[in-house]
């Protein structure tokens, strides 16, 4: 009659790493971690990719875990920025792959809108910063490790450590990059309030 | 409201429909099933296997037979024969060396910007990989051969276009912050190297390293208990084999089991000589494979071997009615040394 049997769910990351190494014996128990990530790896890949992309690498995120999980080590880092590490290894490969990506369709139907140019097989790009304002010119133009590092801790919610062992590389420079980064951002914005001001002016 | 917090607004959207997250979990779900060759599976296999074995054994008989005696009426050769010929004619190939390097040029076709003709771009991409650990780092030289009209019908229309030498590809994706329009390049561009750490999956797939390949099985039937992801899977079983003949290093007594085990496999059909897109000529067998930009659809591919030496020279996806060509990969070399070969250009890693 106390309390509710949830409030001993066991310290997530730690649970994490043990869902891992058991899904290397029975497989199944991978779905758990897709279960309780997918939807905030999505929401990542689409505020990079936009939508149409993350449905699918959100996906191909997961898969490549599971293919991998064996790769994983629990001492290098926990499981969460672990499969954000994968999911922006997606995004470069990407932007990369494009020519890669340049699938064909079918030429026998040119009338066809869908059919009708390969921009929606390619990482649809976009002049940025004539949707979005300012702010989206300085994303555009930040290099990709800077751009990395920015949306992890931005949109991802990702602490410095994390985004270090999701990137792979040194706390200090996760520091560096993100200065970098925020300061471009905050140029951008003409440290206008962009609730208040009008960002876009 | 700091910057982050206004980059976080920015860029919020609507999280995954249900049928995305369904959908999503399906293909996971698929995967993991398919995963599991466990002990079960594989003994099952190795029952089978002497059935199999004397199955093959008495084609080849039958084949060297009708050589002589012509059995059969004359026809052009069967997806079977010219896999069977392909299998026999694999030379002994040097595997050593501590890297190895395969050369592909990978391109593409699509319709201009205006979708008045069709331009094939090409990339000639190189993967090197170090004989030991599977997970050791590998390295991608990739270099873009640029983009011309596909067939001297688009030639023509491409003139009366203006001859450009580029192509500008707008928007579809609002929320897309890569920068740019999409453009697409006539110049070729400059070689880029890219280390990866990421393992390699063509080889992992094997579940064997560079080292290791002659470990893989020299039967069909051992190939196929390897290779088949799930029982009856045919479009996977082909997929798993193309990728093992066309680009991965294995033995020829492997190859030449890939060879024989496609042969025997329902839906591949024979398409007699083709040239392929670096204008080399071999025999070509074709199969469905499904769509992987179009989900729910199908794609022809197309093998083509080198009837004498039984290489691989060509992966191409042509369209499923007319039989156009979509994309290719085309295997240029397969090459092993001793010395670190050149990566020209590194690139960042990010």
């Amino acid at each position: 009659m106390t309390a509710p049997p949830e409030v001993d769910d066991p310290p997530r990351q730690a649970d994490d790493a043990s869902v891992m190494s058991e899904s290397l014996r029975r497989p199944e128990r991978f779905a758990i971690l897709y279960d309780r990530y997918f939807e905030e790896i999505y929401r990542y890949l689409a505020a990079r990719l936009g939508s149409e992309a993350a449905d699918d690498l959100a996906a191909e995120t997961f898969l490549i875990a599971f293919r991998k999980r064996h790769t994983y080590d629990a001492g290098l880092g926990a499981v969460r920025p672990w499969l954000y590490g994968i999911a922006t290894k997606l995004v470069a490969g990407h932007r990369r792959g494009v020519t890669r990506m340049l699938a064909a369709f079918r030429r026998a139907r040119p009338a066809d809108p869908v059919e009708a140019g390969p921009e929606d097989r390619v990482p649809s790009r976009v002049d940025a910063a004539s949707v979005r304002g300012p702010l989206a010119g300085a994303l555009a133009a930040l290099s990709p490790g800077d751009r990395d590092v920015l949306l992890l801790v931005a949109v991802a919610g990702l602490s410095y450590e994390e985004v270090a062992e999701s990137l792979g590389i040194p706390p200090g420079t996760v520091g560096s990059r993100l200065n970098r980064a925020r300061k471009r951002v905050r140029a951008a914005l003409g440290d206008v309030n962009p609730m208040i001001g009008d960002a876009d002016g | 409201m700091d910057d982050l917090s206004a980059v976080r607004e920015q860029l919020a959207g609507p999280g995954p429909t249900t049928e995305t997250v369904a959908l999503g979990r399906a293909r996971l779900l698929r995967e993991i099933a398919d995963e599991r060759p466990p002990k079960a599976r594989i003994r099952a296999a190795r029952w089978t296997s002497f059935g199999l074995g004397l199955a093959g054994a008495a084609t080849a008989a039958v084949m060297i037979a009708s050589t002589v005696a012509a059995p059969e009426p004359v026809a052009p050769p069967s997806a079977r024969q010219i896999l069977l010929a392909a299998a026999t004619s694999v030379a002994k190939r040097p595997a050593g060396g501590s890297w190895w390097g395969n050369k592909l040029v990978r391109g593409a076709r699509f319709h201009d910007p205006t979708g008045q003709y069709v331009i094939q771009t090409a990339t000639a991409e190189e993967t090197w990989i170090q004989a030991g650990e599977v997970t050791k780092p590998h390295w991608i030289v990739q270099r873009y051969l640029g983009a011309k009209p596909a067939t001297p019908q688009d030639e023509a229309a491409w003139r009366a276009a203006g001859s450009p030498s580029s192509w500008a590809y707008k928007t579809v994706n609002p929320s897309d912050l890569a920068g740019n329009p999409f453009d697409v390049e006539a110049a070729p561009g400059e070689p880029e190297s890219y280390e990866s750490r990421d393992v390699e999956w063509r080889l992992l797939f094997t579940g064997k390293t560079l080292a290791d390949m002659d470990q893989l099985p020299a039967t069909p039937e051992g190939l196929r208990a390897l290779m088949e992801p799930s029982s009856g899977d045919m479009e996977g079983l082909l997929h798993n084999l193309q990728s093992l003949i066309a680009y991965v290093p294995v033995p020829s007594e492997v190859r030449a089991a890939a060879y024989r085990l496609m042969a025997s496999l329902p839906g591949v059909i024979a398409q007699g000589p083709a040239t392929d897109q670096l204008g080399r000529t071999g025999q070509a067998v074709l199969y469905r494979q499904p769509s992987h930009t179009r989900s729910g659809r199908q794609v022809q591919t197309r093998l083509i071997v080198d009837s004498a030496t039984g290489e691989p020279l060509a992966v191409e996806t042509l369209t499923p009615d007319t039989g156009e060509l979509m994309s290719f990969v085309a295997i240029e070399q397969s090459v092993w040394t001793d010395r670190k070969p050149d990566f020209p250009n590194p690139q960042p890693r990010n």
